[in-house]
């Protein structure tokens, strides 16, 4: 029997499991007992309206600020518990001096080795930097200097540093923000691409209910508290977009997700 | 006394390079000091740089006085030699702390510290005796009196910061560019920074020996400077501010030891450095300019 991917609280099938999660910053509660849960293996996406606390919950779950309630992580030996997965992250943006002279190639080699940048680096790291750079397509930014790239670019370089990272659960800010279309179908592309070759758990954070519908195979839907989490076609109705973001909300077109619960692939 | 030896040994090799001033047991120490400050002053410049601390490196300079007059009153003459470093590092874990647990800006977290040690300094100094043969010793250096155990702080200091950097090197490059991401790399950015801005504290108030409190942030800065503006790459860069650091740092010296300019170390050296600066920013508009 195949069990409902969306319904699963298995350690061996869940990522992380956020239990009554509250949020207070300079006294303002940010997050209001949350519980939800972020299935292994597929794309979880975060939505939400502006100041409805996704960035708070993804901060929280990498463990930057603090927080009341439990979030623990599925891990291998079929338990939860505490100790973090080993993450990717992709920023939203890099806000950082353009002029500082360090080309794309040795940002993702200073994201993964200690050998100082100054006494260069392995040829093998070398190698395995430049593959992930053409599976980006982005092979031609490898020596110009990471201030110099466009916004697609570099978008790319986060994505590809993170996935160098081998991790088991890929966080993304808003990672189609600020980059044009192409860029952004690139991206998704890239990422979905990325995932089914090496099993991470993609989790994002997204206002863009398009892009989530089309991509992800869970949502969590927040607006200070939960709202409503599950398959999308479950999540993105009319009355919970309107709880959520208020009169003008439409429910996106939802592509047909086949993704089920690798519980499924494994019984 | 540990070190000494080598110390001798170099000295004389120093007095095999055929140059006058170079028979001069001071100048030789000078040289010495010069060499060794220039290097870590070159490479600690590129995170300065890296991380906007440039006034931070004056805040901790100007905060020798404080440290000098503290040691005084508190040790006599002894006092200055613990007592520089020690507030120099406490003001610097002091911004860090500031800085990463406030929504003050990073300037005006420094400025508070400037205005507190580089006033309450001046307020002390004035009330020593022979207050203005001290400070002026401080503002311009004295690195032609720089004793043999300053010189070995200064190795000791150098091999630090070097073992710090084989390990952080690259963590710091990331956290310059995105401190979160850093974390998600499990790179312990806390500690890192606290130490990090700990062994820039030190290597600060001993350029301040060197070279004095007006000049120490310019000889910090002025080499990363020139060279970020002609490299790409941070290995680049690296390399870049080693050569101009020492070439600024030994050529102002000697000059400024030679009778017919007859200079003060300290600013020959930065004019040396300047120099070279302009010459980079020469080079890099003709690339540009070729490019176009």
């Amino acid at each position: 029997m195949s069990h409902n991917l969306h319904k699963c609280t298995c350690p061996r099938h869940t990522a992380i499991k956020i239990d009554n999660l509250s949020v207070t910053l300079n006294s303002v509660k940010i997050l209001r007992n949350i519980t939800a849960a972020v299935p292994r293996g597929v794309c979880t996406a975060i939505v939400g309206p502006n100041g409805a606390g996704k960035s708070t919950l993804v901060k929280a779950i990498l463990n930057e600020i603090s927080y009341s309630g439990t979030i623990s992580f599925g891990q291998d030996d079929g338990s939860f518990g505490s100790h973090p997965p080993r993450w990717g992250y992709v920023p939203q943006k890099l806000n950082f001096d353009r002029a500082m002279p360090i080309t794309a190639l040795e940002f993702m080699i200073a994201s993964q080795s200690r050998r100082p940048l100054f006494l260069g680096s392995s040829r093998k790291l070398q190698d395995k930097c430049l593959a992930l750079l053409h599976e980006v397509e982005a092979p031609h930014t490898a020596n110009r200097q990471l201030g110099k790239l466009s916004g697609g670019e570099l978008q790319r370089i986060l994505l590809a540093t993170a996935i160098l990272q081998e991790p088991q659960i890929l966080v993304l800010d808003e990672v189609a923000s600020g980059v044009d279309f192409q860029g952004e179908k690139l991206c998704c592309g890239l990422l979905e691409k990325f995932r089914r070759e090496r099993k991470f758990t993609q989790l994002m954070i997204s206002h863009d209910l398009a892009t989530v519908a089309a991509h992800a195979a869970h949502v969590i839907c927040l607006n200070h508290s939960l709202v409503a989490a599950g398959h999308p076609a479950e999540v993105l109705t009319e009355e919970n977009l309107r709880a959520a973001f208020g009169m003008h909300a439409r429910t996106p077109i939802i592509a047909a997700h086949k993704e089920i619960c690798i519980c499924s692939e494994q019984d | 006394m540990f070190g000494t030896g080598l110390i001798e040994k170099i000295y004389s090799l120093f007095s095999c390079i055929p140059l006058e001033v170079l028979q001069y047991s001071f100048i030789q120490s000078a040289l010495l000091a010069v060499l060794i400050a220039a290097l870590l002053t070159a490479v600690a410049g590129i995170q300065i740089i890296n991380y906007r601390m440039a006034f931070f490196a004056d805040t901790i300079a100007h905060s020798a006085f404080a440290g000098a007059a503290l040691g005084i009153f508190l040790l006599g003459s002894a006092g200055p030699m613990w007592f520089m470093p020690l507030l120099a590092m406490l003001i610097a874990l002091g911004v860090m702390k500031l800085k990463r647990s406030s929504n003050l800006s990073g300037d005006s977290a420094i400025g508070v510290f400037f205005a507190i040690t580089a006033a309450g300094g001046l307020l002390m100094v004035s009330k020593l005796p022979n207050a203005a043969l001290l400070a002026q010793n401080f503002l311009f250096g004295d690195i032609l009196t720089i004793s043999a155990r300053d010189i070995l702080m200064l190795i000791l200091l150098a091999a630090a910061y070097i073992v710090f950097l084989f390990f952080a090197n690259n963590a710091l490059q990331i956290m310059a560019i995105d401190e979160n991401l850093a974390r998600a790399h499990r790179v312990p950015t806390c500690f890192y920074s606290y130490l990090h801005i700990a062994l820039l504290a030190l290597i600060v108030i001993f350029s301040v020996r060197t070279i004095g409190v007006l000049l120490a942030g310019a000889m910090l800065i002025v080499p990363a400077a020139a060279a970020r503006s002609i490299a790409r790459s941070a290995k680049a860069v690296f390399y870049y501010a080693i050569v101009f650091g020492t070439i600024s740092g030994v050529s102002g010296l000697l000059i400024s030891a030679q009778e017919w300019a007859n200079t003060a170390a300290g600013a020959t050296i930065v004019i040396v450095n300047c120099i070279l600066f302009l010459i980079c920013q020469l080079i890099r508009s003709l690339q540009k300019a070729l490019i176009q």
